[in-house]
């Protein structure tokens, strides 16, 4: 995992913050891709993200969990761009053209599962995205989703159980 | 192959490369943001005064609407007395008026009429007549038809006395109006009996039972109950604003 400078004594100057957002983008667009399916809507919504933190960052009290709050912004923005698009999302679905293939049983499985976490609600597919695809512990997955740890472990495990329902939650974890 | 190898796998399926992404974000972010934060400070500041105008709009509107519903309802009270309240009125007027119907020693001292060329009780401007309808323990009952051909202004009252035993007639149905005097089953259904009927030539009869002769500009079919211990000589008396008129069924 990316450890972000602690910049609690920092002014956030226009270097500090470019510094400091620099290495967010690409987990911002990573999660917002898999939430959105979407690659210029993931780097609208990483775009619009940074902007939001350009504007706040002064007001954080605690800079030393910008990841989180980072991911968190990006979250909402996704699920923001979602809610104005959700017409065009249901109708259009997962996109069917894949811009890379590897063997065609991959690539139909890749498929499947990105439906599959695509049909589940924004909070289970947050920490779906978060604890499986960035790789984040369970702690900071709940702080970007906002709730408890034991919260999101529940949340976490009936999403398992939504996506893989004969797999044991130890085996789907690992 | 586990779950999180499966995820990594299918997203990585369709994620682009993100080289000079980082790059071109924050640049756009570091151009543009300046601008943008003073548009966002200038909407922020606009945002609370169109805040209190929207609030005083709507105010604004309300008052307006409690306001000028008051005047429409003064307007209308001052100028337009209400044709209900006219009309109970000059009923309670009508009311007041007595009764000009004389009370004989027996039947013989009665005389039918007066009638019209066309057989119908009354003198003018309102006639009447009947046919015999169902008959119960407490009372016989008439289809009775009333007519006119002059315009009357507001309402008509109508009440029948017996004139030998000084016995009111009773009403039961459409028309009916007054105390209610006791209560009947006509039909299979329970009616109300009244002491009066009252009229307008607003409300009529589209249909009655035993329609007369020759059309006429206004009709009204109701009911009278005659009650059992009735002699069966009965003085009606019709009043409306400008005319009181009396006649007799013997």
């Amino acid at each position: 995992m990316q450890q972000v400078a602690d910049v609690r004594s920092l002014p956030v100057s226009e270097s500090t913050f470019a510094d400091l957002l620099r290495p967010l983008i690409d987990p911002g667009f990573r999660l917002a891709l898999a939430m959105l399916h979407d690659a210029q809507a993931a780097e609208d919504a990483v775009q619009e993200a940074s902007f939001t933190a350009w504007r706040k960052l002064g007001r954080m009290h605690d800079q030393g969990r910008l990841r989180p709050w980072f991911l968190g912004v990006v979250a909402n923005t996704c699920r923001n761009a979602r809610r104005k698009r959700w017409v065009v999302e249901v109708s259009v679905g997962v996109p069917e053209e894949l811009p890379v293939a590897s063997s065609e049983e991959k690539t139909l499985r890749g498929t499947d599962l990105r439906r599959a976490i695509a049909r589940l609600g924004h909070d289970d597919r947050l920490v779906v995205v978060l604890y499986f695809y960035l790789d984040m512990p369970l702690d900071e997955v709940a702080a970007v989703a906002g709730s408890s740890v034991g919260a999101t472990r529940a949340r976490l495990y009936r999403a398992i159980k939504k996506l893989r329902p004969d797999v044991a939650i130890e085996e789907a974890l690992r | 192959m586990s779950l999180r190898r499966d995820v990594h796998s299918a997203f990585d399926q369709i994620t682009p490369s993100t080289a000079g992404l980082s790059e071109r974000v924050v640049q756009t972010v570091l151009a543009e943001g300046a601008t943008r934060r003073r548009k966002e400070k200038m909407v922020f500041r606009l945002r609370a005064p169109l805040s209190l105008v929207a609030v005083f709009l709507i105010i604004a509107v309300v008052v307006a609407v409690f306001i000028g519903g008051r005047l429409i309802t003064d307007w209308n009270a001052l100028h337009n007395t209400s044709p209900a309240g006219s009309n109970r009125a000059d009923l309670a007027q009508l009311e007041a008026r007595p009764l000009n119907l004389p009370v004989y020693h027996s039947r013989s001292e009665c005389t039918v009429g007066p009638l019209n060329a066309d057989g119908a009780y009354g003198s003018g401007p309102m006639y009447l007549f009947g046919g015999l309808g169902p008959r119960t323990a407490r009372a016989t009952y008439y289809n009775i038809v009333m007519y006119t051909d002059v315009q009357i202004a507001g309402p008509i009252l109508v009440r029948a006395h017996d004139v030998v035993r000084n016995i009111n007639m009773v009403f039961v149905g459409r028309f009916a109006a007054g105390p209610v005097v006791g209560t009947d089953v006509l039909s299979g259904t329970r009616v109300e009996q009244h002491t009066e009927i009252v009229l307008n030539e607003s409300q009529t009869s589209p249909v009655v039972d035993n329609p007369p002769a020759k059309p006429h500009a206004f009709v009204w079919g109701f009911t009278v109950g005659v009650p059992q211990d009735s002699t069966g000589s009965t003085g009606w008396q019709v009043d409306g604003g400008r005319f009181s008129e009396v006649f007799f069924d013997c």
